[in-house]
């Protein structure tokens, strides 16, 4: 069976795809990883010196990317971009892709997943095996409410017709409404994964406590660490994901919990080997490479307000072409600084 | 030995002919299946329910610790709505292995020998909103409101008498004692939204993807209604349940409050809709029939309250949309929603 691994980042987060294939090729050497760069290249991501296969973006062949460009900054593209990919490889001979956000560390072998795919068409983790226990048991369950049941971080699907169907919806779905609105029920791609048990009967939830441990259930997982091995409920920990996680501010577990990684009890072994691999990784050196499309080609910066502008318009947009050239009169930079004027108003009703 | 399957619903007094109907229909198909109604407020006589056989059951015989506090500052449907887990717990501790939930405001109309197959070969039971065919015709706004509303319609619920569903149950019962309110944009959709966590909690939970089985207004569409021979259809199979989701007899010309202006001579069920509302006049539905149950109803005092808190949140941004947030609190419109933080997963 072809299997391949799969992960997304713009240049900024470079090092967090480079951990994430590090890690799982250590345990997969046999399974390709493949990495979207969201961003345009660079210098310091040299094709070949990488531990994964560059896609660029335009490879996708996404009709009107610019559009997509434009609609989402950084990290809203770099999420909104995955049903794109995972149906990239499919349709590029792929039997099976398991999908792996960034910020994941691969800590053993996940052949369960690999397997499963044999019959199931799609595989989700969702956030809890079980009601999360605990002072703040209400808070997690709610903004997993809030941001979806299923975990936008590690995915299955294999190349049948179900998968593709859903795919082709997910898409439609990114495309318009990636975005973080928890008020009108948005949560970037991740939200629209609840409705993929209703949509897809071969849909299989994984319940393997191992796989997709994250802060917020954490404590149910109960993370030893054995010789060098980690287990997470008696079970071997597959999937660690360390979203939220700043390496500037190691003592934490995440930027969205307030829990402490001294707290955490071996898991803190776990944090520490990541913050390590992420420094190999070239962290220091690439966090704050720029990001290449939050600027006109004349420079000047896109504010989010420009963005928002630019989805309101829906379909209308398509006439300003390119939205980043400003060099046309009836450009989308044109259209859009006489209008400035009334800025105030917009940041209201857009 | 108590009967093996037993199905039940909720409602209020006020409620009482929808839940004839609903009797009836099903005792139409299912002749000898026990039915029990738990009345959502004071005791009081429900002779037309009574003569059908149901089996009337008063909320003290519930034990519910808090009851009289939760009837107080409950509207009757956060009543209605709160009080299902724990109706559910009770049928099966009665000694019936499976408990099927239907909604009152539902009309059977073929067998409904799929749903109860499923539900006693299952912890637990739900249907989706949303179905594979819908896939086929995506229906945007509908999929929004539905990320505000749940995933699964809370109109039909089946649980077996098995830990994991009991353990469910009391998980259920404990949130909507503290939050079975209508705040979608806080989350919060009655019993409704918390069923979301359904697959994540129940690893033997089955979703019943019949279009027949729980149609409603949100499947209408592409649901290929049909009236053949005297019998109502969804494209070749036979339609056997639908819920009149958001029906208000008092205007019934329209198909559901939820989406106001859709004419029911438009939605190709017509003849489905007269024939219910031809049924909830039979039953004794006119005009006058009490909308409340005639308590203090100091929820709307809380209703206000929250109102009134909606609409703080947005004047915190801009002082000028508080007039606008106390409008629509609440609702599933809102027009200018603040983007909030949650965590980022």
């Amino acid at each position: 069976m072809r299997a391949a691994t799969a992960t997304i980042a713009s240049r900024s987060r470079i090092s967090l795809a480079r951990a994430t294939a590090v890690s799982c090729r250590q345990h997969h050497p046999e399974l390709p990883v493949f990495c979207l760069l969201a961003d345009e290249p660079h210098e310091s991501i040299r094709p070949g010196g990488e531990p994964f296969e560059i896609l660029e973006l335009g490879s996708l062949r996404i009709p009107a990317e610019h559009r997509l460009r434009f609609r989402y900054g950084e990290m809203e593209l770099s999420y909104a971009l995955t049903p794109f990919l995972i149906e990239h490889l499919l349709r590029a001979g792929f039997e099976t892709v398991i999908f792996l956000k960034q910020e994941t560390m691969v800590l053993d072998r996940f052949d369960g997943l690999l397997e499963q795919l044999n019959s199931a068409s799609i595989l989700l983790t969702p956030h809890f095996l079980e009601p999360p226990s605990g002072a703040d048991a209400f808070r997690r369950e709610w903004n997993v409410l809030r941001a979806g049941i299923f975990n936008g971080g590690v995915l299955g699907f294999s190349g049948c017709e179900e998968a593709f169907r859903v795919l082709a919806w997910w898409k439609q779905r990114t495309l318009q409404w990636c975005l973080l609105d928890v008020e009108q029920g948005l949560h970037y791609e991740q939200r629209w994964l609840d409705f993929l048990p209703s949509l897809a009967p071969g849909l299989r939830i994984v319940r393997d406590p191992g796989v997709n441990v994250g802060h917020w259930n954490l404590p149910e997982r109960r993370i030893r660490v054995q010789g060098g091995r980690v287990t997470a409920c008696g079970q071997p920990c597959r999937i660690f994901r360390f979203s939220g996680y700043d390496p500037a501010r190691p003592d934490r577990i995440s930027r969205y919990s307030r829990t402490m990684v001294a707290e955490t009890g071996d898991a803190a072994r776990v944090f520490a080997a990541y913050h390590q691999l992420l420094l190999e990784c070239g962290w220091q050196e690439t966090h704050r490479l720029p990001y290449a499309w939050d600027r006109f080609d004349n420079g000047v910066p896109i504010p989010a307000e420009a963005r928002r502008l630019y989805r309101a318009l829906g379909t209308e947009a398509e006439r300003f072409g390119d939205p980043f050239q400003t060099g046309p009169a009836d450009s989308f930079f044109h259209w859009w600084t006489r209008r400035r004027p009334r800025p105030e108003k917009e940041a209201i009703l857009g | 030995m108590a009967e093996t399957l037993a199905a039940a619903t909720i409602a209020t007094a006020s409620y009482a002919p929808q839940a004839a109907v609903m009797a009836e229909s099903l005792q139409r198909f299912h002749p000898g299946l026990p039915l029990y109604f738990l009345l959502a407020g004071p005791p009081r006589p429900l002779p037309h329910l009574e003569r059908l056989g149901v089996r009337i059951v008063p909320l003290t015989e519930l034990r519910l610790p808090g009851a009289a506090r939760m009837l107080l500052r409950s509207s009757p449907k956060e009543l209605c709505a709160a009080l299902k887990p724990a109706w559910l717990k009770e049928l099966l501790r009665r000694g019936h292995h499976t408990a099927v939930f239907l909604d009152p405001d539902m009309l059977v109309l073929a067998s409904l020998e799929p749903l109860f197959e499923a539900a006693a070969g299952h912890s637990l039971t739900l249907t989706p909103h949303l179905l594979p065919e819908a896939a086929a015709a995506p229906d945007p706004a509908l999929e929004r409101a539905l990320l505000m509303a749940g995933m699964f319609n809370a109109g039909v619920i089946g649980a077996t008498c098995t830990e994991e569903t009991l353990r469910f149950l009391d998980w259920w019962e404990r949130r909507l004692r503290t939050h079975c309110l209508e705040d979608v944009q806080r989350a919060f959709h009655y019993d409704q939204r918390w069923l979301d966590l359904a697959p994540a909690f129940v690893a033997d939970l089955f979703l019943l993807r019949d279009p027949g089985i729980n149609a409603a207004y949100w499947r209408l569409p592409w649901l290929g209604l049909q009236l053949r021979e005297g019998a109502f259809y969804a494209g070749e199979q036979p339609l056997r349940l639908f819920h009149f989701s958001g029906y208000d007899p008092r205007r019934p010309e329209e198909v559901t409050r939820f989406r106001p202006g859709w004419r029911v001579e438009e939605s190709g069920a017509a003849e489905l809709f007269r024939l219910y509302h031809r049924l909830l006049l039979e039953a004794g539905w006119n005009e006058a029939y009490p909308a409340e149950s005639g308590g203090p109803e100091l929820w709307r005092v809380r209703h206000f309250l929250r109102r009134l808190r909606a609409a703080a949140r947005l004047a915190r941004r801009n002082p000028r949309l508080f007039l606008q947030g106390l409008k629509n609190a609440g609702s599933r419109r809102a027009s200018h929603p603040p983007v909030t933080r949650c965590g980022n997963f």
